[in-house]
């Protein structure tokens, strides 16, 4: 717990940077983390798999850009109901899909991915269509705009900080245990009693309702929504950050968003290497570091180091 | 009634397609239980090599057959690189093929780049008129080729004996080993199998349709519905489902709006997999695993 | 002691798998404070009964009612939360976690915690995880584990291991325990904990019914013994009555074959002095277990060598060793002038070696003619790859020989060359998996478990086919449960237990002595049973065996 304390003083500090590109690269960061996260619940610690997860964060960020202008909500109110109702969504999804398993599982959440896909785009009178939205409300605080990174970063920053606590309390309690057992054995979970099918269900309602809350953070930055960022690649994205974080660890999530998003930065000016290193670093992370990238790193490093030490002896 | 016809040509001709890249699963999926989310990407990737080879002087038919024998070895080296040590769990495997297919994507970006592609028709651009619609010749050798192919797999899976040593591997692997079938070996060769599938797959269908390093997401999820639809581990059902999947779509692009079609098609992914998802011939032989 | 109230049950319970009946017309009782063990031979249908009880499998027919509710459509997770818990045979340990962790994660389902408060990080969920490590500590102390409590679970031994399940299935609240062959595996001194531990669960007010294999372990807990066989009860009683009852005894050490051409009263001298198969001090380990220790055994050519003991006494282990499947720990196998330690399973076949398997093992979907010619893979690979798409004449002759050879013994497999395997009878089945082991012409023929499930006429004809076989000069392994059909057509056979071989010699003297009997079936009160035929009234028609 005192690691998240530390965090959250070195989000704190990381405030006051001049750069604000280093400040939108950090907002970016904290709105992905909420999305990895809830997905990294779901596959890491209760063993499923979800390959349409941008659009839950999707479904938040028109969710609730649509309710505050629609129904002339408030952005902090309409942020809330679009993350209820896509939590509600998550849930039903889950009666669906949860009697699938394996490749079966994979493809219903990358057709759901794809139909709410497809529906932001083409769906123009509600939507906006490929041009999507403009003049999304944004967020004020006692009559100040949030609309520059600095402004949104507490926004941001708060939240992420807010879900990793919750994860990790989760994870820690009794009901982590549950979902420990559920993603290793489930026959074995339902002879102790527990309720693998609904289990299931709670984790991918929560994993959504993260990624809708990031969704709406999103929308009401930024003032303005286009479906582009919605699509199947960001799904890909975030399930190669959880891969790279090691799926069923907090903080290598964290390292597994941080690391893909300034990654992609760096490789901005070579154009389309980011694919490739995506790719690579995907097959890599997976034949190599089953564990996550941060877990073999710190295995190599430690090998590393009693391999000198005993050199020296 | 001439629209109805022109779609239904042209469903049936990106249908031949989705049915061969399902094979392409299919081919894998007999023998290993893996699937392989790549398979797209080596369609892509035989229509690129063809292309490049013929920019530096190749003759046609050569750059045709080097490209899909180039691939063909690919999918073998990828499965014994990349598939085999990390397959143990079905979630690994889906990951893993996913980060190949992106890797791959990103190579070809890197080697050629992302502009749409083409290459020359096989047999000339003259429409042919058929009942009242126009078909590009190539057409015919998209569907021609796809039926061969289906046919040739069906009576390779069915008759032949290495066939059914393949089969044997996803049925029962321990009683293959049993009678001495090397297992990881058939799993390379149905990798290799699978990668000239899908640059077959990929090179017939790019005169018509231009292939960019990104086209081969869409033509394996395709080909994975086709293979849903049709039920998994048949190469007829794999054909089946991807002319019935070719063909709707076509349909709904031409009365709806061409960006729904790939909504249609995953609804009816979805319909299948709740309703039906041993799909309209039944799942062959579960791989047992 | 007996308490009188019923608990548990069971009435009119019938499971069938496809074609397969699993259980048939099940029916049985347990009292409060019973301890209650489910005995009878491999295939008997003791987990399917198990998986019923618990919820994870769905009865075709019959009842299931615990304190007078009727669970048998239950999911598994609402018959546990309603006090019936069990452990598994594989024991199945969450690895990733620890020991205590393990047992707390028995315990979390009945605290009924919900998500958002899970969330919290303080208050209930601190409460409620203090609880349950309180309870569990409880429970390790029960079993006898409080030492290890914080270990990761995967590193316990076996005997351990299997604690650790009842510990966890405690934690779940459960009043009626079902274990699942607590003691497999077990040394003397695990075993002797164990009885001791689920004697202490019946003192605190648990109830008991427990699978078990091995009878001393029954002998020393069972105050009601229920015996199936074949998906049926056909016994059930005190300890002593079952022991000593006809159908029971048969049940196990199998009916006799009256096979045509029984074995001669001496065995045959091999042709050649020299060993064909030679195993040596062989150890192997199998899921952690000592599956096999220290094991010796010899085979002469042209003999027929059987291999009995009781369930888990490592008779498949042994094949599925030598046949390549499972490393060995320690020993020699040698065969002809190799060794087969470390050949692959493969392999095995290319070196003279066929086997049919236990459970058949079939391309259920390939045709009949297609396993046969499956089974000659390893000499056509052998003539180069480009044969398995174009056959040479030379070969074509090969494969036809041995085809005809299999079809002129059992003539029915070339009437249904085209049928799918999968849908042959249980005879057919096991003809099948001997035909395709034939295919490769081996030297040395290895059967594993060929009579089960099947009816006495079918075992016959099996028999007499293996000496047939026996005649035309294959040396034979035969590695059977059924005991008595087995020693008729033996020239010489080993007797197994608990991974180690308590007796061998020619199968007149074993079949003759009394006292084997004992070590095969592991109790006392066996020991007036004879391994051989010729026992008073068995054949009465109540008979279970008569299909």
């Amino acid at each position: 717990m005192w690691r998240i304390g530390a965090f959250t003083l070195l989000i704190v500090a990381l405030w006051f940077v001049e750069n604000n590109y280093v400040l939108n690269l950090l907002v970016v960061i904290a709105l992905q983390t909420m999305s990895a996260l809830g997905l990294s619940l779901l596959m890491g610690y209760t063993g499923q798999i979800s390959l349409g997860h941008a659009a839950f964060y999707g479904l938040g960020a028109y969710g609730s850009a649509l309710i505050s202008m629609r129904l002339g909500l408030n952005p902090w109110l309409s942020i809330f109901a679009a993350t209820a109702i896509v939590a509600g969504i998550g849930w039903s999804l889950g009666w669906l899909v949860f009697r699938l398993r394996g490749h079966h599982l994979a493809m219903a959440t990358l057709a759901f991915g794809v139909i709410v896909y497809v529906g932001f785009v083409e769906l123009h009178d509600l939507t906006g269509g490929p041009n999507g939205l403009q003049d999304v409300p944004i967020f004020t605080v006692l009559g100040t705009f949030l609309d520059s990174d600095r402004l949104i970063y507490p926004l941001a920053w708060g939240a992420c900080i807010l879900t990793i606590v919750l994860a990790h309390n989760l994870v820690h309690s009794p009901k982590g245990l549950s979902m420990r057992s559920v993603a290793e054995n489930e026959r074995v979970a339902a002879s102790l009693g527990q309720d693998v099918s609904a289990l299931k269900r709670q984790i991918l309602m929560l994993s959504a309702a993260w990624a809708a809350f990031a969704g709406g953070i999103w929308a009401h930055y930024l003032g303005y929504l286009s479906p582009n960022p919605f699509d199947v690649g960001f799904s890909i994205k975030l399930l190669v950050m959880v891969a790279i974080g090691g799926f069923a660890n907090i903080w290598g999530v964290l390292f597994g968003v941080a690391f893909v998003t300034i990654l992609g930065q760096l490789l901005k000016p070579f154009g389309f290497y980011d694919v490739v290193i995506y790719g690579l670093l995907l097959v890599i992370v997976m034949v190599f570091f089953p564990n996550g990238l941060l877990d073999g790193l710190v295995t190599l490093a430690r090998s590393a180091v009693s391999g000198l030490r005993g050199a020296r002896a | 009634m001439t629209d109805a016809l022109q779609f239904l040509f042209a469903g049936l001709v990106i249908g031949s397609i989705y049915g061969l890249a399902g094979i392409g699963f299919t081919a894998v999926y007999n023998v290993t239980g893996v699937v392989n989310f790549a398979q797209g990407d080596f369609a892509m990737l035989g229509a690129m090599l063809a292309i490049a080879m013929m920019a530096v002087g190749t003759p046609m038919i050569v750059a045709i057959v080097l490209a899909i024998i180039v691939v063909a070895l690919l999918g073998g080296v990828i499965e014994r690189l990349a598939i085999r040590p990390a397959s143990q769990t079905v979630i690994r495997g889906i990951i893993i093929t996913i980060g190949l297919g992106v890797l791959l994507q990103g190579v070809a970006v890197v080697l050629w780049d992302s502009n749409p592609k083409s290459l020359p028709a096989f047999s000339g651009e003259t429409p042919i008129n058929v009942l009242g619609a126009t078909l590009p010749p190539q057409s015919i050798w998209v569907v021609g080729t796809a039926v061969v192919l289906m046919v040739a797999l069906h009576f390779f899976f069915q008759r032949s004996y290495l066939g059914k040593a393949f089969r044997a591997c996803a049925v029962n692997p321990f009683a293959a080993r049993l009678v001495g079938v090397r297992v990881p070996t058939m799993a390379s060769i149905s990798f290799m199998l699978s990668g000239a599938l899908g640059a077959v797959a990929g090179i017939i269908v790019t005169p018509i349709a231009l292939m960019q390093y990104d086209s081969g997401i869409g033509i394996g999820i395709k080909g994975f519905i086709a293979c849903i639809i049709g039920g998994f581990g048949h190469p007829i059902g794999a054909a089946i489902g991807g002319l019935m999947l070719g063909v709707i779509e076509a349909f709904s692009a031409g009365y709806l709006s061409s960006g729904y079609k790939d909504a249609i098609a995953f609804i009816l992914l979805l319909g299948f997999l709740f309703a039906r998802p041993e799909g309209i011939m039944g799942e062959m032989e579960k791989a047992q695993h | 002691m007996k308490a009188g109230h019923p608990l548990l049950e069971v009435s009119g319970v019938t499971v069938s798998f496809g074609g397969l009946v699993a259980l048939d017309n099940v029916g049985v009782h347990v009292d409060e404070r019973e301890i209650v063990a489910l005995i009878g031979p491999n295939g008997a249908g003791k987990t399917t009964l198990l998986n019923v009880l618990a919820g994870a499998t769905a009865p075709n027919s019959g009842t299931v009612s615990f304190r007078g509710r009727r669970i048998e459509r239950l999911p598994a997770h609402r018959v546990n939360a309603l006090g019936i818990a069990r452990t598994f045979q594989s024991v199945e340990l969450l690895q990733r976690l620890s020991v205590r962790e393990n047992v707390m994660a028995g315990g979390v389902a009945r605290t009924g915690l919900g998500l958002g408060v899970s969330m919290l990080g303080f208050g209930p969920p601190k409460a409620v995880e203090a609880r349950l490590r309180e309870q569990a500590d409880e429970f390790l102390g029960i079993v006898g584990l409080s030492q290890r409590a914080d270990e990761p679970a995967a590193i316990l031994p076996a005997g351990q291991q299997r604690l650790l399940g009842i510990a966890r299935a405690l934690a779940t609240g459960g009043e009626l325990i079902l274990l699942d062959e607590p003691g497999a595996g077990l040394n003397d001194i695990e075993k002797t904990e164990l009885i001791d531990v689920i004697r202490r669960l019946r003192d605190n007010h648990r109830t008991i019914l427990f699978v078990e294999h091995d009878m001393s372990v029954v002998g020393q807990l069972a105050e009601r013994i229920v015996v199936l066989d074949r998906g049926r009860v056909i016994a059930e009683g005190l300890p002593d009555d079952v022991r000593r009852s006809p159908e029971v005894i048969e049940a196990y050490l199998g009916q006799p074959a009256a096979a045509a051409g029984a074995r001669p009263a001496t065995a045959r001298t091999p042709a050649d002095a020299r060993p064909l198969l030679n195993v040596a001090n062989l150890s192997v380990r199998y899921s952690g277990l000592l599956a096999l220790d220290d094991l010796s055994l010899t085979i002469g050519t042209g003999e027929i060598v059987a291999v009995v003991g009781a369930n888990g006494a490592g008779k498949s282990t042994l094949l599925k060793t030598i046949a390549g499947f499972v490393p060995t720990a320690g020993g020699t196998i040698g065969f002809e002038e190799r060794t087969l330690n470390g050949v692959r399973a493969e392999e095995i076949v290319g070196a003279g070696i066929g086997m049919a398997p236990e459970g058949r093992e079939l391309f259920p979907t390939l045709s009949v003619m297609d396993n046969l010619t499956l089974g000659n893979y390893t000499r056509i690979r052998a003539a180069g790859f480009v044969n398995l798409l174009f056959r040479s004449r030379r070969l074509q002759q090969q494969l036809d020989r041995q085809l005809q050879t299999v079809f002129e013994l059992f003539p029915v497999l070339l009437e249904r060359r085209g049928q799918s395997a999968g849908t042959l009878s249980g005879g057919q089945g096991q003809m099948l998996a001997i035909g395709r082991a034939l295919m490769s012409a081996p030297k040395l023929l290895m059967l594993d478990e060929p009579s089960l499930g099947l009816a006495p006429q079918v075992v016959s004809q099996i028999m007499a086919t293996l000496l047939r076989l026996r005649d035309d000069g294959l040396t034979i392994l035969l590695v059977e449960q059924n005991a008595r059909a087995a020693l008729e057509i033996a020239d010489r056979a080993y007797v197994l237990a608990a991974g180690k071989v308590v007796a061998s010699g020619s199968a007149a003297e074993l079949a003759g002595d009394k006292a084997i009997s004992e070590a095969y079936l592991g109790w006392e009160g066996a020991r007036d049973t004879a391994l051989s035929a010729g026992e008073p009234a068995v054949e009465a028609a109540a008979s279970p065996g008569s299909r």
